[in-house]
């Protein structure tokens, strides 16, 4: 589980909300909360039975769920999309994680380490939209 | 009438950068400008905040060297406590920062240089990446990915998490260490030592290959500016200040850093919203000064650990004979020296059982009304001044950072790049990356350094004399 953004500019730190919540839920979970996503990830990424990215969006309304896979490896600075690290973990380590990337839409990213009420109504749904995502059996790799 | 070439926004950097370079009627470059034009404005909005909270606060200047701004922040305030931290606190602040170096070298070297200089400058922009790389030589990557998750690892060991710790605080650190942590960053040492060697190795080849670029990639005269221990030792936590000329001659030695204003001017333009650093007594015009791993090494008597001193014999034999090593491009070889002196220093101090004590932190009331804390941060030394009142609540606050430090020699750097390799007013991919890679010699951090939140993509401008855009290009 890597929930990422900025937990000081509001409902961008949701994905630590996700994972500060799995935590107590599931304390057995490799959880990271992380503020981008930078390449050191991919041995996680690539020793882990699945991967989920938790990230906060401005592009959904609601909370999205979706199956992501290596790619994009574009890289301009010091952070990368959850594809990289995954393109990264196959590249370097030959693993192939099943992967998700929820987004949790962020309605407001100003100053303050609190959430909206939209967002934290979002976090709530993503919570038990992860714990699903948990509960499913490993899937079979995405073919190469 | 003069032209203009912009390179806007420049890649692989941390922050916003673009690059001007002006041209005459004859087609001639003869300005060339880095322009960082983002604004954060830290030093502002951290008046009238506590003293206490300035490590948390300004450890957010940056995703990079957070703990570096934490731990200058917690020496700033020892100095308004006015008071000596514990042992154990000054020797596990002491791992932390060399914990930062690592990670953060690690980045500039293997993530951000190396798809240059291992794939070459002319190679497929698409390619001359960290992806590019991995593809290329797999092995090599990995390696630079599990020694800076090392560095990485010695901050999250220490102070609980990777980015952000709010681990020191003034009078120490907030909890003693453990055995257990210890014992799981020893485990390291090994792979960490070898992995810098096979770095070393690596760069003393691509040195080799650029023979004939070397000379003109940022290789010009200026001071040098770092922290060094009393014997004049590299220091990285504590020390003084030593300035040395380019010939290598000491121009000011053992000068306290709470006397840095004295030394240290800055001029503003309003074409970058980064300031414009030089050494006081000699003025701008003589007293441009470069900072970080290459100033380091050139202001040091020695390094205090066999392996990397090994190193520095043979980089400073690079200047010839007492000369400093004046080149821009051999910062990568002096961050690779910097690791392997980290490496060996980490594991130095971690069987040291002082690191293990319970008492790491001294507690005080505010004893002075100002202090300053001083460190050298991956990119070079940095400075942290706070006024306080008699209640700890700031009235002013100054943050000089390395890469503003670095920012008159990164102008004169791209000047002499731009006037080797541009031909016309063709903006080719081997000028813009050459552009690119003179800059990144420097690995400068833009959010920082303006006090910003950015990506770093890159645009290069041809201007008229008369301001009139010419060319244009950007990735």
């Amino acid at each position: 589980m890597i929930g990422f953004g900025n937990p000081l500019r509001g409902d961008d730190g949701a994905g630590h909300h996700v994972i500060a919540a799995l935590l107590e839920r599931r304390p057995e979970l490799a959880c990271l909360a992380l503020h981008q996503l930078a390449l050191d990830l991919a041995p996680d990424a690539a020793g882990s039975a699945k991967v989920i990215f938790v990230d906060a969006s401005v592009r959904v309304r609601s909370v999205t769920v979706r199956r992501i896979e290596a790619g994009d490896r574009g890289v301009a600075s010091h952070h990368l999309a959850p594809e990289a690290v995954l393109s990264a973990a196959e590249v370097l380590y030959g693993a192939r994680p099943p992967a998700w990337l929820v987004e949790v839409p962020a309605f407001a990213l100003d100053h303050g380490d609190t959430l909206s009420p939209g967002a934290a109504a979002a976090v709530r749904e993503a919570i038990a939209q992860v714990e699903a995502l948990l509960d499913i059996g490993v899937p079979s790799p995405v073919p190469a | 009438m003069t032209k203009t070439i912009t390179i806007d926004p420049v890649t692989r950097i941390e922050g916003h950068a673009k690059i001007t370079i002006v041209l005459d009627d004859d087609g001639q470059v003869t300005d060339a400008r880095f322009h960082v034009n983002e604004f954060r404005g830290f030093e502002k909005f951290c008046e009238g905040r506590l003293m206490w909270e300035m490590p948390g606060i300004t450890s957010r200047i940056c995703g990079i060297c957070p703990a570096s701004h934490l731990i200058t922040s917690a020496k700033a305030g020892d100095d308004i406590l006015a008071i000596g931290i514990p042992e154990a606190a000054e020797k596990l602040r002491r791992i932390m920062t060399l914990g930062q170096w690592i990670q953060s070298h690690a980045l500039a070297f293997f993530h951000l240089a190396s798809p240059d200089l291992l794939l070459g400058m002319d190679s497929d922009p698409a390619r001359r990446n960290i992806f590019g790389l991995i593809a290329e030589k797999p092995d090599f990557a990995r390696r630079g990915i599990r020694l800076r998750k090392f560095g990485q690892e010695v901050i999250e060991v220490l102070g609980g998490r990777r980015i952000h710790t709010p681990w020191a605080v003034p009078g120490g650190v907030r909890e003693p260490f453990d055995a257990a942590g210890r014992d799981k960053l020893l485990a390291w040492i090994p792979e960490a030592r070898e992995t810098t060697r096979i770095a070393l190795d690596t760069v003393k080849a691509i040195h080799a290959r650029y023979e004939s670029e070397i000379p003109t990639f940022g290789n010009f005269h200026s001071l040098h500016m770092a922290l060094v221990g009393a014997d004049g030792r590299l220091e990285y936590y504590g020390g003084k200040l030593r300035v040395r000329d380019a010939d290598g001659n000491t121009i000011a030695d053992q000068i306290d850093p709470r006397a840095y204003a004295g030394q240290i001017a800055e001029r503003t333009e309003p074409w970058s919203y980064l300031k414009f650093p030089y050494f006081r007594p000699l003025g701008i015009e003589k007293g441009m000064y470069r900072v970080g791993p290459l100033a380091r090494l050139n202001v040091c008597d020695f390094i205090e650990t066999p392996l990397a001193e090994a190193e520095r014999v043979a980089f400073r034999a690079l200047g010839g004979g007492a000369g400093a090593v004046n080149n821009s491009f051999y910062y990568h070889y002096a961050r690779l020296i910097e690791i392997l002196f980290a490496v060996e220093k980490i594991e130095e101090l971690l069987h040291d059982p002082v690191i293990l004590h319970e008492h790491v932190r001294a507690r005080a009331m505010i004893n002075r009304d100002e202090g300053v804390g001083a460190c050298e941060a991956p990119r070079g030394v940095l400075f942290h001044h706070y006024k306080v009142d008699h209640d700890g609540v700031l009235k002013s606050v100054d943050l000089v950072i390395a890469t503003a430090q670095n920012n008159l020699a990164m102008n004169r750097a791209v000047r002499q790049l731009a006037m080797n390799h541009l031909s016309g007013v063709e903006i080719t991919e081997g000028l813009l990356n050459r552009l690119e890679a003179g800059i990144r010699c420097f690995d400068p951090c833009l959010s920082c350094s303006t006090h910003a939140v950015g990506q770093m993509p890159m645009v290069v401008r041809v201007v008229g004399p008369d301001g009139a855009l010419i060319a244009e290009r950007s990735r």
